[in-house]
This record gives C-alpha cells, structure tokens and sequence, in this order.
C-alpha cells in the first residue's frame, strides 16, 4: 500500500491494465490468438496483477460491479486467470484452484486449473485434491490423465505415474498423443517416463521421441539458470536421457559453485559414461571432507544401480592403497547389491583397516551371500569391537541357512 | 451471595444463551432470525404490533405464490404498508394462529437479504372454533436500516416445484410498454435509459435457472452496483434484447405490479470476437412512481418452466 501511495499512480496503471486484459480474456474464445495475448500480456504484468486474478476463480465474486451474466464468459475469465496464475507460479491461488476442478465447472476452466496446480507446486491440500479426481474416479480420462500430469509435475511416483503410460499405451489415439503433449511440459519431472515410454510404444515412437528432443533442449538451457535446484534437476535429467552427446554440456557444472549440482552432474556423466564424471566422483570418495566421501559415495551408489557403468571401477578400487576409497568401494558394492563383488568382498573382511572390514562385513550382509558365513564367523573374534559386532549382526541376518 | 443474587445472575446467564444455533450462521443472520421471530411470535399472539415491527416503515409489498415457485402464478397480494397491516389486523382478530416456523435459509449480501421460511400449525377460527392445518412456505426479503433487518416484501404460499407450471396472465399494456422499453434501452446502449427503468431500492437476484432459493444469489444490492455495472457493460458490450411480456399482475390500487418477461439477448464484445446468445425468464417486482412503472425487485434467470399455454410462449425455445 506504501508502495503504491510513494509510486502516485503506478498501482492503479496495473490494475487498470489487468481489467482491460481480463476484459480481453472475456471477449474472446479460449486459445484463440487475442485470448491467448491477452494471458500472453498478463504474465508479462506478474504478481502486482495477482489479486485481481484470483478473484477471478472464487463464484461468490461474479456479483455487484464485477457481476458477467453469461457463464461462457465466467468460463473465459476463469480459464485465463488460472493460465496466468500457474505461469506467473502464484502459489497462494493453488487452494482456490483446487475447489474449482470438480464436475460443477466448465472443461476449460477445470483443465486450466488442474495444469496451474501442478505449475504451483507441492503442497498436501494440492495432491489429496487431485488424487481425489483419480480416486472418484473422473469419468474423463482427460481429466485424469492431466491430474496425473500436474502430481508428476509435483514429484508423485507410483500409480500416478501408471495412469500416464496406460494413457499413452492406450488404443485412443487422441488420448494418447495429448499424453505425450502434457509429458512435454513436465520438464524434468516426466524424463525418465519419457524416455522409458520412448523405448517401449512403437505406435508413438516418433511423437514420443520428437518431445524427448524438446524437453532434452529445454534441460540443456535450464543447466545456466540461476536456481541451482533447477540446474541440479536439470543436470540429473539429462543423466535419464541417456545421451552421450549431452556430455559436452554437462562438464560445467562440474565446476558449479554448488555441491549438489556439482555431484548430481557427476553421476548423470557417470551414466553416460564420461571419464570425467567418474575421476570427479572417486576423487571425491578419497576427499578428506567426510560430507563430500557421502556425497561421492551415494552418487556412485546411484550411477552402479543405474547403469552399472562404475562396477569395474570398483572393483579395482578394493585394490587402492587408500582405505578411504577401499572403504567406500566396498560400501558402494554393497549398497548397489553387486553379487559379483562377494570374493573381493570377503577378501576385504581381512583388510588391515578396520573401517574397510566392518563395511565388508556389512556389504556382505546386504547382498546375503551365503558363502560368506566362515569368513564372518572368523571375525566374531575380530580385535575391532566394531568388526566384530557387525560380523555378528550380519550372521543374524544370513540366518542359519 | 444471596439468593435473589445468585436468581438474578442465573436469569442473566440463560437469557444470554441463544436459543439455538445453525450452521454457517453469522451475526446478521443471527438478526434477521429475531426479526422473523417478531412476526412469527405476533402472529401466534394476536400482536398485529409485533407483527409490524418486522417490516419496514415506508416498503411493504406481499405477492401471492398461489402454491406455485414458477413465478407466472404470482399476483399482487397487498401494495403498502397500511394495506398489508389493516388486512393483518383483520385476520389476527378473526383467527388465532399457533404456528411453528422453520427457515429454511437465508442469503446475506452487503445490507440486503432473502430468506425462506416453512411455516406450520393450526389456524383457529375465533368465531366458529374450527381450526384447519396450515403449512406454508414464504419468501421474504430483507433490508438492513439503523443496525436493523426488516422486511420489504414477502411471497405467501409460495410452493414449490412439484406444482408444475404456471399459465401466467395477459400483458397489462403499461407493464408490458414499460418493460419493452427498458429492453430497447438495452439495445440502443443507452445507460441512462436503462437506469430509468430501476428504483433507488434496487434487489436483483440471480436464480441460476433453478426454484431452488438455496441456489440464488444476490448480485446487486444498491442502484449504485447497478448503476456502474451497467454503465460498464454498455461500455465494452452491444447488447440485442428480445423481450416478450409472458404475465403480469397489477395490484388494485395500480401502484405495484408483478411481470415475467422471456428475453432473448444476443451480444457481442467490442474487445474480441466472442459472440453471447442467452434465453432467459426474468421476474419484474415493479413499483409505479409518478406514472412510470420502475423495478424494485428482479429475480433473474428464473427457472425455465415448461409452457402450458401456446398462446403464451409461442415458438418456445428451449432455455439453457
């Protein structure tokens, strides 16, 4: 209020520029070329055109001066404002969009609100309300499908993820091409579906590799954003694409100013097979700073179960002169499950490190070989208290077998 | 503490507690449930007073339902004040009344307001003693004046949908010519025009197609929110009103009359390509001041019943 009262007439300048364009939005069709810069004009004002919008969404609110006696434009104004809204990521209008998803509204106005809940972010309220649609369940498929789109946009996995890839697999054909398209917008979020869908659908094998080219592109820009939880997304993603070819652009960001980005970028080139992204992470694991050896050790852990591109890496690495990387080599076999590891493993349980012994022990538990029972026996008895307590614990949990 | 204390203190305390409470109530629906209370309770004692105090001063209409929601069956039941409390006079003598009233709800906007009530019970004749059961249901509007709520009009026995649909009565020419011409105003974008047609006291309300109170809604409550509304929509809007005069009821003393009108309105932006058609029944609650019929009270989007009558909806379209 300050702000506007210091700035003289500037405030009611926007607002008067948010009602022509509302009033825009209501004079013409949803996506045709006015409506849409009309909405196009909106985000370019922001947040100060907010309120206006949201005020908008609310049914209690089309009375008085703002009163519109014909529901198609009601359907107009609303679809427009939630666009805008979602685009603009105006958080706070997620709750208002939520009531206004069910059957008592116009498609548009439902389909513009589900898409601008997923645009806005996670909250509680926002997923139970569009798992509700899924769960009611929607008789449109349409409807279901999106919801689906914005939960993934908000991180759901699971049965959310399945109603998309039932939609694409699907025989509808228009059900499943706008599958694809919503894919599309989901930006990192919907990668790894893409790409899996990509490699299984040989009915939309080039639709579904024409997105996976749109959304590979939109990654790439996203690496130089200033958010480095997008830049970390970003670089992660394009670890699920799979493509050597990216490894150019993700090398930067081995230099990012962010530790995060910096060893999310190593796996995703781990994955993809660059020497560079592996030599950043084995360093890291010998790195003196313990919450960089976590790092190191949980990215590597993470390239092995997804694309075992590190294995043999590791194995050699049991042979290092460091017990820094002989512990965390055998920590990683054991957290990645490598049953080929077991000989090496029980080699490393007579370690002269007690740390490389003790994660030995423990790596052989996890992966539950048998044959490593008389190895641990003898450690029952190990000097390292330690050693000799996980050897116990790990006969626990090999059983008697 | 003595006793007549602690007796004083316990009188005080349980005329605090209302008398029951309901959900979504607000301190103005809290006071418009007392203002209904007064007319209940005077009727029940013969208090035609009491009864009185619930309505306002210098606004009293009441309409006749005739057991019908489909608003062709409303007539003009009293005109003012002095007519509604003389007629009440005559009844509250002539019978005694021991009825319960349940309202069935009430919206608020701003200082307007309606509600619906269910009333039930016995009417004795005082003469002959012979009572009959009566159940009745009864819409009332609201204003609130110096903190308090009264009432500007009522619609008796107003029933309910299961009735069926109305026949509706010829067009009196000045209602019809009255109308027609504020629908022409519309046409011609001539604001000014429009507004002539509408009393200071304005009340629209928006009954979503449907004659079920519940969902209606009020959308302006003073000539002013009309007033820049309209000036606002002719502004960006050319509007095509088609307007057919289906019923009125003109009151004995022709100073009140009732009209529904079927409009069809075509309307097009000048800010876009979007062209609007609607087809609507609208309810006119019309007061003559200085020989000019004006709108107090406008219900519209009435629910579209079927016609009964060819002559009175010829061609009939089917309403959205």
């Amino acid at each position: 209020m300050l702000a506007c009262l210091l700035l003289g007439s500037g405030c009611s300048t926007t607002e008067e520029e948010v009602r022509e364009q509302i009033e825009v939005l209501a004079a013409n069709e949803v996506e045709s070329p006015k409506w849409t810069a009309a909405a196009d004009q909106l985000v370019t004002v922001g947040r100060p055109g907010a309120r206006l919008l949201v005020e908008l969404l609310d049914p209690a609110n089309y009375r008085g001066e703002k009163y519109r006696e014909f529901r198609d434009e009601i359907t107009r104004t609303r679809t427009g404002a939630a666009v805008v809204l979602g685009r603009i990521k105006h958080k706070a209008a997620s709750g208002s969009m939520q009531s206004r998803i069910s059957t008592a509204y116009a498609y548009p106005e439902r389909v513009a609100c589900i898409r601008a809940i997923g645009e806005l972010g996670f909250t509680d309220a926002a997923v139970s309300a569009l798992k509700n649609l899924l769960e009611t369940p929607d008789p449109d498929p349409e409807i279901r499908l999106l919801a689906a789109v914005s939960l993934i946009k908000m991180g759901e996995e699971g049965a959310v993820v399945d109603t998309v890839r039932r939609a694409v697999l699907a025989d509808d054909e228009e059900l499943a091409l706008l599958a694809v398209e919503e894919l599309e917008g989901v930006n990192y979020h919907g990668v790894s579906l893409l790409v899996s869908l990509a490699a299984r659908s040989e009915q939309h094998a080039d639709r579904l590799r024409t997105s996976l080219g749109k959304v590979k592109a939109e990654l790439v820009s996203q690496l130089t954003d200033d958010d480095p939880e997008i830049r970390r997304e970003s670089a992660t993603a394009l670890g699920d694409v799979g493509d050597a070819s990216l490894i150019p652009q993700l090398l930067p960001l081995l230099e990012d100013s962010s530790n995060l980005v910096r060893f999310n970028t190593a796996s995703s080139l781990s994955r993809l097979g660059s020497e560079e992204g592996m030599s950043f992470l084995f360093g890291s694991l010998a790195d003196e700073d313990p919450i960089l050896r976590v790092n190191a050790t949980k990215s590597l852990t993470l390239v092995q179960r997804m694309s075992g591109e590190v294995e043999e890496r590791l194995l050699k690495t049991l042979r290092s002169d460091s017990p820094r990387l002989r512990s965390g080599a055998v920590q990683i076999l054991g957290d990645a499950k490598v049953a080929r590891a077991v000989p090496q493993l029980i080699e490393a349980t007579s370690d002269s490190d007690s740390q490389v012994r003790w994660n030995a022990v423990i790596a052989l538990a996890r992966i539950g070989s048998g044959q490593a029972r008389s190895a641990l026996q003898a450690l029952l008895s190990d000097d390292d208290e330690t050693v000799a307590y996980y050897a116990e614990w790990a006969l626990l949990q090999l059983g008697a077998g | 503490m003595t006793r007549r204390h602690a007796l004083r203190i316990m009188v005080g305390v349980v005329c605090l507690i209302p008398p029951a409470s309901f959900a979504g109530e607000t301190a103005e629906t809290v006071l418009i449930r007392q203002t209904l209370e007064k007319d209940r309770s005077g009727r029940r004692r013969g208090d035609a007073e009491l009864v009185m105090s619930a309505f306002r001063d210098n606004e009293v209409v009441v309409y006749d339902g005739h057991a019908s929601i489909d608003t062709r069956a409303w007539t003009v039941l009293h005109e003012s004040r002095e007519a509604f409390g003389s007629s009440l006079v005559r009844d509250l003598q002539a019978n005694d009344y021991d009825i319960e009233r349940t309202v069935t709800f009430i919206n608020v906007w701003e200082k307007r307001a309606f509600a619906t009530v269910l009333d039930s019970g016995m009417v004795t004749d005082r003469a002959t003693g012979e009572s009959r059961v009566i159940i009745e249901e009864v819409l009332w509007t609201f204003l609130k004046e110096d903190e308090q709520w009264r009432a500007t009009a009522l619609v008796v026995d107003v029933g309910d949908s299961t009735s069926g649909p109305a026949a509706g009565s010829p067009p009196n020419a000045e209602v019809q010519e009255a109308l027609v011409a504020e629908a022409a105003a519309w046409s011609e974008g001539n604001a000014r025009d429009v507004l002539s047609h509408v009393d200071e006291g304005i009340l629209v309300i928006e009954c979503g197609y449907s004659s079920n109170p519940a969902k209606w809604l009020t959308i302006f409550s003073t000539f002013d929110e009309l007033e820049k509304w309209v000036d606002g929509r002719l502004d960006r809007m050319d509007y095509e009103v088609d307007r057919q005069v289906v019923h009125t009821s003109v009151g004995a003393n022709r100073s009140e009359a009732i009209a529904v009108t079927r409009d069809v309105i075509r309307a097009k932006y000048f800010a876009g390509d979007a062209e609007v058609r609607q087809e609507r029944l609208s309810t006119w609650m019309l007061t003559r001041q200085g020989g000019d019929w004006k709108a107090r009270q406008v219900l519209i989007k009435s629910k579209p019943f079927a016609p009964t009558q060819a002559v009175l909806f010829p061609g009939d379209i089917a309403l959205p």
